[in-house]
């Protein structure tokens, strides 16, 4: 009655149908699990270095930054990108961001971050070479990446500073 | 409607009593086909994305993306933030490459110029820019678009099915004819 073939169809149309569904359930329930604020809080340590060099202003500076993602893991939570980034306005031209630190939160037991005195991993270099004097805001972003949905980018915890007029 | 019919066997090369057989087989393909290639369209419109579905073809975004991830593309006007994943395209490049913004800067006139990274990669994208001559920045007409979604492994099998195209096409057409068969 059944062949073969048949029966590995029927099966492999169930699977299919199946994992769909709960693909979109998960999806769907990634954007609602999530409503926790982690307690993030961020201050500029000190600017180590804000030097000319190859004719291109360059920052270095220092932060501490203390925060929890404990809350925000939930079961589609593959991991968290935590960046911070360098917000500043400068004058006759649109805001600009530059990530100067990145670190991935892969589970749980890594999602508190404790960082004295952390030093960029990206050079604050600006686009048309005018950082001097400019007000900055240091800003933490995290983006939530899913095992399956959709990706949720967020910031939180803002600190201000001014780079010096001179070097 | 004889002699269609009568042109149609010989055409296909089969009997006369087989042919509303072998008829209904190349329907059943077009549907298949004509509803992919709607579905897809009607995706890049709404998206507004030359690609609104792709594929993940190398490890620079790992361990976030691995390859045979299916990443979702959509494009919007607003001006792009920093850590957005972004799809890019450099002329004179063939394939698209699905990397992270690490700056964003908009000049006097409004054009966007940004950089991108690669989660697993130890540089910035400068590189891959300078195809023919050097470039320091991406710009905006260079970017596809932004991935909002993602769902892992299953576009392994886009990549295997590039090497067993005809299997897949063999089951297509019998999955597509059993919903069919179902529903008439």
């Amino acid at each position: 009655m059944h062949t073969f073939f048949q029966r590995i169809h029927q099966f492999l149309g169930f699977l299919l149908s199946t994992t769909i569904f709960i693909i979109i359930v998960n999806s769907i329930s990634g954007l609602y699990l999530d409503d926790s604020e982690p307690e993030i809080s961020i201050q500029l340590n000190k600017i180590h270095e804000f030097k000319n060099n190859a004719r291109t202003d360059r920052a270095v500076i220092g932060f501490d930054l203390h925060a929890d993602f404990t809350s925000t893991f939930n079961w589609n939570v593959k991991q968290i990108f935590v960046f911070v980034t360098a917000e500043y306005q400068p004058e006759g031209r649109g805001k600009s961001e530059v990530v100067i630190w990145d670190h991935i939160i892969r589970s749980k037991e890594e999602a508190v971050l404790d960082l004295v005195d952390q030093k960029n991993k990206y050079v604050l270099v600006d686009y048309e070479n005018d950082l001097r004097g400019q007000i900055i805001n240091l800003t933490v972003n995290w983006d939530v990446m899913p095992l399956n949905g959709f990706l949720r980018l967020k910031k939180h915890g803002k600190t201000q500073f001014t780079l010096p007029e001179k070097i | 409607m004889e002699a269609i019919s009568e042109l149609l066997s010989k055409l296909l090369k089969v009997e006369r009593e087989d042919l509303p057989k072998k008829l209904r087989t190349y329907i059943r393909i077009g549907i298949a086909i004509s509803v992919t290639v709607f579905i897809w369209n009607t995706l890049r419109v709404i998206m507004d994305c030359d690609g609104p579905v792709v594929v993940v073809l190398s490890e620079s975004m790992e361990p976030g993306f691995y390859r045979g991830d299916i990443l979702f593309v959509r494009n919007n006007k607003d001006p792009l933030k920093a850590g957005e994943i972004i799809v890019f395209k450099v002329k004179h490049q063939e394939i698209p490459i699905v990397h992270r913004v690490i700056s964003t800067n908009i000049d006097s006139s409004g054009q966007e110029y940004i950089l991108t990274k690669g989660d697993n990669n130890l540089v910035d994208d400068r590189s891959l820019y300078s195809v023919i001559k050097p470039q320091l920045w991406l710009r905006r007409e260079e970017i596809e678009g932004t991935v909002y979604g993602y769902i892992p492994f299953v576009g392994m099998f886009t990549i295997l099915f590039s090497y067993f195209i005809f299997i897949f096409l063999i089951y297509f057409d019998y999955y597509f004819g059993y919903f069919l068969r179902r529903i008439s």
